[in-house]
């Protein structure tokens, strides 16, 4: 049962809950793509790239090496002339040039992909 | 199956209209978002490009004030009549620096009204230097003021 069989089976719901659902929810399945983003996943590796907010976007990798986990949690704020970046909770850093145009292309890339696969819009 | 067609037969019941429309706002933000990133790195790249240019330009001038005598670079020669300590600092090129002068107001403000230092980087380091310049010779005519309007 998908989230809005469940949400719609019952006969009654508030307005703002269903909506609150539905936003809820289409981050979970833009998310999902968003994982597809950089190409394959390899064995033993979990990858997350998602939009947490307005212009900020998170990039995580999780993987085991020897028994022991580790995990890079990348999160990007673009502002309006540069890109800043935070490592595991570290201090901000304006990105390279080369870092900021691979980020647009990755998030070109997304769009086209939620817009195909969630929304069933070509972009 | 799009979240459009999955949802269709429950947005086309009476009263549940605003579901589409929280949809598509979804859909315009994810839009805005990849538009406005473009932009953004857009107005980067275009930033670093042209300071880079004005670093190079601010350099080349720094080198010819440096060869007639005028400007000694981190304090080379205690006669000339501008001495500047500058590096490079972060990516985007700016220029921080330190003058001690003799010369007058006129000439200082030449230097950093020059369209190579334009840029606000270049700009702020070198109002920070004439500044302190004209407070090493006692002025109160500071710059700063007139450059900030």
């Amino acid at each position: 049962m998908n989230i809005f069989t469940h949400f719609f089976s019952r006969a009654k719901q508030d307005p703002k809950a269903i909506e609150a659902s539905i936003r809820q929810d289409l981050m979970r399945r833009e998310a999902l793509v968003g994982k597809t983003v950089f190409g394959p996943i390899p064995k033993g590796r979990d990858r997350e790239f998602f939009r947490i907010d307005n212009h900020t976007w998170i990039w995580q990798e999780n993987w085991k090496d020897e028994g022991k986990s580790f995990s890079i949690t990348t999160k990007y704020v673009v502002r309006n002339r540069d890109v800043v970046k935070s490592v595991n909770g570290g201090n901000y850093e304006k990105v390279p040039i080369a870092e900021a145009s691979r980020l647009d292309r990755a998030i070109q890339t997304y769009v086209k992909r939620v817009g195909r696969q969630v929304y069933g819009v070509a972009v | 199956m799009s979240i459009f067609e999955e949802l269709n037969p429950i947005i086309e019941r009476p009263g549940n209209e605003s579901i589409g429309d929280v949809i598509r706002d979804a859909w315009s933000s994810v839009i805005a978002e990849m538009e406005y990133t473009s932009r953004a790195v857009e107005n980067y790249r275009n930033d670093h490009d042209r300071t880079s240019q004005l670093g190079q330009d601010f350099g080349r001038r720094m080198n010819y004030l440096r060869d007639a005598g005028v400007v000694s670079v981190s304090g080379q020669n205690d006669n000339a009549d501008i001495v500047m300590g500058m590096y490079e600092g972060d990516s985007l090129g700016g220029l921080h620096a330190g003058i001690d002068t003799k010369r007058n107001d006129a000439f200082l403000d030449e230097l950093v009204s020059d369209s190579v230092v334009s840029s606000i980087d270049h700009k702020l380091a070198a109002q920070d230097a004439v500044a302190q310049a004209h407070r090493n010779m006692g002025s109160t005519n500071d710059p700063l003021e007139r450059l900030a309007a």
